[in-house]
């Protein structure tokens, strides 16, 4: 596991712990494939930094051996509940779906709001 | 049927060929007969159910879908003369329609469009449609029939009617759009805005007008990703507006597929006019989830 920049953000990447915003809403799920025009979705958010999974053993070593629980905090350090795998892929699919139109403020909050719901769904 | 090349067509000739083509769907003669006496104001629950009886298997359809876990109603509902007394004319008129077009579109072969998920959406739409006219109508200061939740429900229903119809008719122009899906990862409007000289949606509405359904319903599926232009009935423009979240809705909600991956723009001038606020939103998505859990009777019309 390493922490990068958002800015760093390049296709294929994996999040290794979830990203949530200033209330401690799930924005993405751990185990996310990232794309690069997550870069401005987080970037809107305020967020700066994402923990990704390493691209090998060898660089999950440099990080001193991270505990499961570390594993599954979100970045920003709070608790998450555990992702199910049906609300891990329907955040994805919404991720995806919003993506185009986060820069409006409504479609941001229907965002949110479609979120919650999956995670009560799941 | 051979249709011309796509190129060729335009909203225009998709009219006339919704008009002129022989073998278009076209509405029972029950539906069809029901579909005139509802919009005759001299008409009673006895007429209506003088139609539908003649046709058992429609009548069982109905009865079917009135007493499932949906409606909630405690007491069984066993005669379509009932159905319009508890129900009114309109939702049996739009029970009848909807049995028929599940009948009639829901298992048209090999498509383009993944069929099971586009009538998931088509459902998701009319359940989130009818939670939207509900609420609207239950809004303060606001004087709205509650009624308009069972027009809203059909509007919901056949928003996207228009991609059957090119599934079944227009086959070589929906392959053209959904490759242009593929490729560009957008929405199917923006594909068919690059691809085609008509939309589902206008194709949609001219298959209704063909249909003879009323105009408010014609034109909410005409105008569910654009605002009509010009001046519009309250109650029309109103409907047009559901419908539009309705299709946002399902897809916030992940119900079904409409035919891509991606969100529509929640368009300013209709959410203006639902005058919902977020916390209201929120609500009305939380109805929509519990809704479609009442709802399997209409995915086991498909």
């Amino acid at each position: 596991m390493k922490k990068i920049a958002v800015a760093e953000i390049t296709d294929g990447l994996v999040l290794a712990r979830p990203v949530t915003d200033g209330s401690g809403r799930e924005l993405l799920a751990r185990g996310l494939s990232l794309q690069v025009q997550h870069a401005d979705l987080l970037a809107r958010r305020g967020i700066e930094f994402v923990m990704i999974e390493a691209e090998d053993a060898s660089t999950s070593g440099a990080g001193g051996g991270s505990t499961e629980a570390e594993d599954i905090a979100p970045v920003d350090g709070r608790n998450a509940s555990p992702v199910s795998p049906a609300a891990k892929e329907a955040l994805e699919a919404l991720a995806h779906a919003f993506e185009p139109v986060l820069d409006d403020p409504d479609m941001q909050k229907l965002y949110e709001l479609a979120c919650d719901c999956a995670r009560r769904r799941a | 049927m051979r249709l011309r090349p796509a190129e060729s067509l335009t909203m225009e000739s998709v009219q006339s060929l919704v008009d002129t083509v022989g073998d278009l769907p076209t509405l029972p003669d029950v539906v069809a007969k029901v579909n005139r006496l509802v919009q005759d104001p001299r008409t009673s629950a006895a007429d209506i159910n003088g139609v539908i009886s003649v046709d058992v298997t429609l009548s069982a359809r109905i009865l079917k879908i009135v007493n499932s876990p949906y409606y909630g109603f405690h007491r069984r509902i066993t005669t379509i003369t009932y159905a319009v007394v508890i129900l009114g004319f309109n939702a049996v008129r739009n029970l009848a329609l909807s049995a028929f077009v599940f009948d009639a579109f829901s298992r048209s072969g090999k498509s383009p469009l993944n069929l099971p998920a586009f009538w998931r959406h088509s459902i998701g739409a009319a359940v989130a449609a009818a939670a939207t006219g509900r609420f609207v109508a239950r809004q303060e200061g606001r004087e709205v029939d509650p009624k308009i939740a069972e027009d809203a429900f059909m509007c919901g229903l056949l928003h996207d009617i228009g991609k059957v119809l090119m599934s079944q008719y227009l086959k070589e122009d929906l392959t053209r759009v959904m490759e242009e899906v593929e490729r560009a990862d957008c929405l199917f409007l923006e594909s068919e805005a690059e691809t085609l000289s008509y939309t589902h949606a206008g194709a949609g509405a001219a298959l209704l007008e063909h249909w003879e359904l009323p105009e408010t319903i014609c034109s909410a599926v005409r105008t569910h990703h654009h605002p009509p232009e010009g001046t519009v009935a309250g109650r029309e423009r109103l409907l047009a507006a559901i419908t539009h979240l309705s299709d946002i809705l399902a897809r916030a909600l992940l119900i079904g597929s409409g035919g891509d991956r991606r969100m529509p723009q929640l368009l300013g001038a209709y959410r203006d006019e639902l005058g919902l606020s977020w916390e209201e939103m929120g609500s009305l998505m939380d109805q929509v989830q519990g809704d479609m859990k009442r709802a399997a009777v209409f995915f086991s019309l498909t």
